[in-house]
């Protein structure tokens, strides 16, 4: 019994040396550098073919001899223990719809029926997207940009669904300046003054699932590249000149108009939009102005001491004077009359009956109302065109002479032509106030208030 | 002796009863120290397609949800039962991809979830092939929706 005991005891020791487990081998240095050789590398692609799943797997060192060796995974799968990886050159890998895409697997690489090194691996965390396709540039002339679109096989697919995509590109004279830009979807704008002009630009894009989806693993391959040529805009710097000197002109000509504004202002702008009231002073010297050769025109009476004046009785519109007269001035007494004139005229005796007034008078008080009492001369002068052809051969008659009811006690003296200097009041017969002209000349026109305003 | 010999039938047909009745009692599972966080991830990443799949070409109008659940353990205990348990008219889901999917989802996130299971799909390992997708099926798989909707909602609430 303590024999055969002994015996069964031997026998178990060696079967558990000779296992051939990891971790259980004598020579623990030599099994070391065997697994090394032996390191391998996987990425797995899922419903790559339809329903179908793809795992792929290399040895890390390209040198190994892999003429013997077999890749087995186990676990993680739908109703099976293992399934075992074919082989293409030195390239091992499995096409089939059993992953269960849940939990850890564990692969192992066998030479014969002895696993010589295993890894455990979880397939949804090492996956590889398929390379995006159909990349595309549109330039939108009215954006100014370039619209760059690619398409994906896994938007329709059920698992791997949120990828991250690389969209690199580059000018193509630039070697290794290669421009990045991440994003989630399948569309990117790129802006016209981000690129230059006039030049070729190469484009590709990549992609990896989202870093905090379910599924984890690598870069895919790249896209085929996407050649595309930027427009040659319009150069600004050739409108701009033109525009420049138009603007620059449009300023000095606004700046030299506000200049000339301001300095002939008050010269002659001023009086052409503002019109001023008319000095009737000065109105009258200007009427007198007008040039004719030899003539004397004051208002002073002791300029005309050496004129012969002529007293004028014998005029044909005397009747209408008379009777436009009686209408405009009401009867006088004569003594009021007096007082007024003489207060009027400056250094003349003249008799009642005729009273000399001339355009001094009128400079000093020219329509001034000279009534006794001060009262505010109401009186209305209405200008009205004076008669050529009543000017000419018969009398002048005064016109557009109107006084109101409250100024019968004033008398305005008329307004003298530019031609005639002198008028006589000729307070006559029936005390009523006779103006007459002493004009000579047949074209001497009565002066009208409303001449007055003509001339202005 | 014929009325005994039928007594000793019926007794023995109780006693079996009551047996397969205490072994499911005591091979039910308590959800309750679960990871659900982990559970929903992986229920909205793979096993929800796959009763999406199984649906196919079937309204969600179709069929009216009558089974409700009230909390995150209770909705997996009914998940359970329904996806891995025989009824009349559909015997069993339990080889369809999604049952499967959610047994290695149990296992892996509920401790002792994978021994209990594995003991109890023993039991039943001998009734266990696939049918073809009979409208009971159909109706189940839409109550596990159901179900799985209404866990994530209270994963949310919480």
């Amino acid at each position: 019994m303590t024999i055969l005991g002994t015996a069964f005891g031997t026998v178990f020791y060696l079967l558990q040396v000779v296992s051939g487990e990891s971790g259980y081998a004598q020579n623990g240095d030599l099994e070391d550098a065997e697994l090394d050789d032996y390191s391998f590398s996987c990425y797995s692609q899922l419903e790559v073919n339809g329903s179908h799943h793809s795992l792929t797997c290399a040895f890390d060192d390209p040198d190994i001899n892999s003429t013997n060796l077999e890749l087995e995974i186990c676990g993680a799968l739908l109703e099976i223990n293992c399934l075992n990886f074919s082989k293409l050159q030195e390239v091992y890998y499995i096409k089939t719809k059993k992953f269960l895409l849940i939990g850890d697997s564990e692969i192992c690489v066998k030479l014969g029926e002895k696993s010589i090194t295993c890894k455990r691996l979880n397939i949804v965390k090492i996956v590889k997207p398929e390379a995006p396709f159909n990349i595309s540039v549109i330039y939108r002339e009215g954006a100014n940009d370039f619209v760059v679109t690619f398409n994906t096989s896994h938007l329709q697919k059920k698992y791997v669904k949120n990828l991250m995509h690389d969209v690199a590109y580059r000018q193509e004279k630039d070697e290794n300046n290669w421009m990045h830009v991440n994003l989630s979807s399948t569309k990117l704008t790129l802006l016209q003054r981000k690129l230059q002009d006039d030049a070729m630009y190469e484009i590709k894009v990549r992609s990896i699932p989202y870093s905090s989806d379910y599924f984890e693993g690598f870069w895919s391959e790249w896209s085929p590249s996407y050649h595309f040529r930027t427009p040659e805009t319009k150069r600004a710097e050739d409108t701009d000149p033109v525009l420049l000197t138009i603007g620059i002109s449009g300023f000095f000509s606004v700046a030299l108009l506000v200049i000339l504004t301001y300095v002939l202002w008050k010269r002659r702008i001023k009086s052409i939009v503002w019109p001023s009231l008319p000095d009737h002073k000065k109105t009258l010297e200007q009427l007198c102005k007008k040039p004719r050769k030899n003539l004397n025109v004051s208002f002073n009476p002791e300029s005309f001491l050496d004129c012969q004046i002529h007293k004028v009785d014998g005029i044909q519109s005397r009747d209408e004077m008379e009777g436009f007269l009686q209408e405009a001035f009401p009867l006088q007494p004569e003594e009021s009359e007096k007082q007024r004139l003489g207060g009027s005229v400056q250094g003349h005796s003249l008799s009642p009956e005729n009273t000399v007034i001339t355009p001094e008078t009128f400079r000093e008080s020219p329509l001034e109302c000279l009534a006794e009492n001060g009262s505010a001369c109401d009186a209305t002068i209405l200008p009205s065109p004076v008669s050529p052809e009543s000017g000419k051969n018969g009398p002048h008659v005064y016109q557009g002479l109107l006084l109101s009811p409250g100024t019968t006690n004033n008398i305005l003296p008329p307004p003298f032509p530019l031609q005639s200097g002198i008028l006589t009041l000729n307070s006559v017969a029936q005390g009523q106030p006779i103006l007459t002209s002493l004009g000579p000349s047949p074209e001497e026109a009565y002066v009208t208030m409303s001449s007055f305003y003509q001339n202005q | 002796i014929k009325g005994l010999g039928q007594r000793k039938k019926k007794e023995a047909f109780f006693r079996k009863i009551f047996i397969l009745q205490l072994v499911g009692l005591v091979l039910t599972y308590d959800f309750t120290n679960c990871d659900f966080e982990k559970i929903k991830q992986k229920y909205q990443k793979t096993i929800y397609d796959d009763l999406k799949e199984y649906m196919n070409g079937s309204k969600s109008t179709q069929f009216n949800s009558t089974i409700s659940c009230n909390n995150q353990p209770d909705c997996l205990t009914k998940i359970q039962r329904i996806t891995f348990s025989p009824t009349h008219g559909c015997t069993s889901l339990a080889k369809e991809e999604f049952a499967l999917r959610t047994n290695a989802t149990f296992a892996l996130q509920c401790p002792g979830y994978s021994r209990i299971q594995i003991n109890n799909a023993q039991a039943v390992e001998k009734r266990k092939k696939r049918e073809v997708t009979t409208n009971k099926c159909l109706e189940q798989v839409s109550q596990l929706l159901g179900l799985w909707g209404r866990f994530c909602r209270s994963f949310r609430k919480q």
